[in-house]
């Protein structure tokens, strides 16, 4: 489907792309018909409360002694927009946990993205608000900002001082940006079609069966299996965002920057989600007061953002407590600096992303699980090899086609060499690189995986 | 498109996609006997003939039953909506060479006694289709599966012997099946069967015919085999609730027929309703260990 909707907009983009209303014109309507397309009704409430945010922002600068009112209500909107759509199950079920109510439990369908979307939003109006941004008084502008389509359900979420220039200006991408556009966008396929969808098949059957019996060894390689196809999972879908919008002269920002080579949790989530943590940085984490107050106020307000982080991903408390394990991680490393200590041994960046990752895939297995239960049994298992020794079970795994790792393998050598410049002495002869673009193109069409939609399309 | 690397990698890319699609090991699931492509004249050549709906057709595995049975001469007489109308099964008995095995297997599936496989009969189709359009409804299936992805049996045919590797001799499920992402469409499938026999239920008197007929070959020699190509659970049970299958297999056995039970054979289907190949492997060497015991 998504193929077809690719052809149209790009078969119909040159009829529109030189003068400035048309072409934001079509970049909405095609935006809301993609959006739109499994639920008429989730256009419905972006449209609404686009609409809202987009004259709250102008009467803040039109008015701006009522600037914090203005704000208030527009924080407020999209606050309890995601509260009712996101989250109103999660408090139902709570509230009845704790005051032994029987209030029925109303869970409306989830809007795909609406988490994006309305961060987008907000960041909109508080960059206003703030001054860093001159709104635009053009509604068609500000929509094609907030329903660009290839970033709209599943990010980067991007800023709008970034993203409204661009779209004001026709730039004729270049020979070059077409090109990284095909890269990003047969990456991006590969990533998610190939690797993750393969990895899903094996993932999501040991999830189902947490309480199956099983050593730890098999849990570990599940829960690195999982560590790899969410970020090739996610990662690929900001690829072929990124890709796509390249070919529509405009640059999206990077969302992933190698997360796993990350030698320190800091470092890890300067890498992850980028557009994500970025936004809690400057939107939760700075305005709350940052680390200029002292050490205990920093430790506070990193808490405070990274459980929000952990809240924002889904309603359940294990999102909460993967956001819970990553400032707990942050804080002893704060304290301690510990990763920055292995960092001076030889080999030291080596042996400090090596330690950091067994953390963060046990964050991994929170984030993943079904239940605080499923979560806790599988840890259990997992740090008492002794217990459950054995890797048996491990051989009815191994039999993921090796094509996979195979491709894994290319995939990433080549991500390396392209985005760091790495291995330049090989890898950057342009006959190679297309030789492995051709290559990836059949295997995304014949080794892809059962399918499904992207993990992310569900916060 | 002004990008003439961008061109490169498009154009052979897309080659090899097309590479791809013909290397595909032969697949005798599909494009050998999904077909329309059969003969509708008497033809009495055959020992093993499978007669039914696109069900049997893709439960049954004609070489591979054929290479059980010693070589037999074996065909796939079915046809997709097929009815069991009295020119179908008249047409089936005189492609039985008579100095042949003479082995009938009956694929049976509530649909095909319904008044719309009658209306709408495969066979039927298939003899007024004209030589060419016969041609092009042959090939459909092999195109329609053109870009399935390879299963790891068929990467591995691509550099090794082509029959172990597409599991005729071992039926390795791939993580597709394992995933058992079908059951989507195997609800909506069977739902699509219920609507359907509520439209049009089972007819009685159709199955009478049919062992009237089967009573008929066994006197005259024929053996007669019946299986139920089953599919997922939820269209099993839409199928029970539309016919007593064990009341017809009780008489299926006192005409003379033989019943293969397909018990604990784990069915795959692709869309809840059609076997996959594994399963398909599965019904056949059932069949040729029942064909092979009497015998």
């Amino acid at each position: 489907m998504f193929l077809v909707f690719a052809i149209v907009f790009f078969g119909l983009w040159p009829l529109v792309r030189k003068h400035t209303k048309p072409r934001l014109a079509f970049i909405v309507l095609m935006s809301l018909i993609f959006y739109g397309w499994a639920e008429w009704w989730f256009v419905l409430l972006l449209l609404a409360t686009g609409a809202i945010d987009f004259f709250l922002a102008l009467r803040i600068e039109d008015d701006p002694a009522r600037k914090r009112l203005y704000l208030g209500l527009s924080v407020g909107m999209n606050l309890g927009s995601l509260a009712t759509f996101k989250y109103l199950g999660f408090f139902t079920e709570n509230l009845n946990w704790l005051l032994h109510t029987d209030i029925p439990k109303l869970s409306l369908a989830l809007p795909i993205g609406i988490s994006f979307y309305t961060f987008q939003e907000m960041s909109y109006v508080i960059d206003v608000y703030l001054d860093r941004l001159k709104p635009t008084r053009s509604l068609l502008h500000f929509f094609a900002y907030l329903a660009f389509f290839p970033q709209l359900v599943a990010g980067p979420i991007e800023r709008a001082s970034h993203i409204l220039p661009q779209l004001l200006k026709w730039n004729k991408p270049t020979d070059d940006q077409q090109w990284q556009g095909l890269r990003l966008i047969i990456y991006g396929l590969f990533k998610k079609a190939v690797i993750a969808d393969n990895l899903a098949v094996v993932v999501n059957g040991a999830f189902d069966a947490p309480t199956a019996a099983h050593t730890s060894i098999y849990w570990w390689v599940i829960v690195t299996m999982f560590a790899i196809q969410i970020y090739c999972d996610f990662s690929g879908y900001s690829d072929i965002a990124r890709g796509l919008a390249k070919w529509v002269g405009i640059e999206l920002m990077f969302n992933f920057l190698h997360p796993y080579n990350a030698n320190s949790f800091r470092e890890f989530w300067r890498r992850w989600h980028i557009s994500l943590s970025s936004w809690f940085r400057d939107y939760v984490y700075i305005p709350l007061g940052g680390s200029k107050d002292g050490p205990l106020q920093a430790h506070r307000n990193m808490w405070a953002t990274m459980l929000l982080s952990g809240f924002w991903h889904g309603a359940a408390w294990t999102f909460v407590l993967w956001g819970a394990l990553h400032a707990a991680y942050l804080s002893i490393e704060r304290e301690t600096n510990w990763t920055g200590r292995l960092q001076k041994l030889p080999l030291g960046s080596l042996l400090a992303s090596l330690a950091v990752m067994p953390f963060i895939w046990i964050g991994w297995l929170f984030f993943r699980a079904k239940s605080f239960t499923d979560a806790t049994h599988i840890l259990g298992l997992m740090l008492n090899p002794l217990g459950h020794a054995g890797y048996g079970d491990v051989s009815r795994i191994a039999r993921l086609p090796q094509i996979i790792l195979l491709g894994c393998g290319i995939a990433w050598l080549v991500h390396e060499a392209q985005e760091r410049g790495k291995f330049a002495w090989w890898s950057n002869t342009s006959l190679y690189e297309r030789a492995v673009l051709i290559i990836l193109i059949p295997l995304i069409v014949y080794a892809r995986g059962p399918g499904g939609a992207f993990i992310y399309f569900a916060f | 498109m002004t990008n003439w690397r961008m061109a490169q990698v498009v154009v052979f890319g897309l080659l090899l996609v097309l590479a791809g699609a013909f290397a595909r090991p032969p697949q005798p699931h599909y494009q050998e006997h999904f077909s329309a492509w059969k003969p509708v004249d008497p033809d009495p050549h055959w020992d093993v003939l499978i007669i039914g709906d696109s069900r049997p057709m893709t439960a049954v595995m004609p070489k591979s039953l054929s290479q059980q049975l010693g070589g037999a001469r074996t065909m796939s007489y079915t046809f997709a909506g097929m009815g069991f109308t009295e020119d179908y099964l008249s047409t089936a008995e005189s492609m039985l060479d008579p100095n042949g095995r003479r082995i009938m297997i009956v694929g049976i599936t509530p649909r095909a006694f319904t008044p719309q496989a009658f209306a709408s009969n495969g066979f039927a189709a298939a003899k007024t289709n004209k030589p060419w359009e016969r041609w092009v409804l042959a090939q459909l299936p092999a195109w329609s599966t053109m870009t399935r992805p390879y299963t790891m049996g068929e990467f591995r045919a691509l550099v090794s012997d082509t029959k172990q590797a597409i599991g005729l001799k071992s039926g390795r499920p791939t993580p597709a099946q394992l995933a058992r992402s079908y059951d989507r469409n195997a609800v909506r499938s069977a739902n699509g069967y219920d609507r359907g026999y509520q439209k049009g239920p089972v007819n009685p008197a159709n199955i009478d015919r049919l062992i009237e007929r089967i009573e008929r070959w066994k006197a005259a020699g024929i053996r007669v085999l019946g299986l139920y190509p089953s599919g997922e659970d939820p269209l099993v049970e839409v199928e029970r609730k539309h016919m007593d299958l064990p009341a017809f297999i009780e008489r299926f056995q006192r005409a003379g027929g033989e019943w293969v039970n397909m018990d604990g054979i784990p069915i795959q289907a692709n869309d809840g309703v059609h076997v996959q190949l594994e399963t398909a492997l599965g019904f056949t060497q059932r069949l040729a260990e029942a064909i092979n015991k009497h015998e």
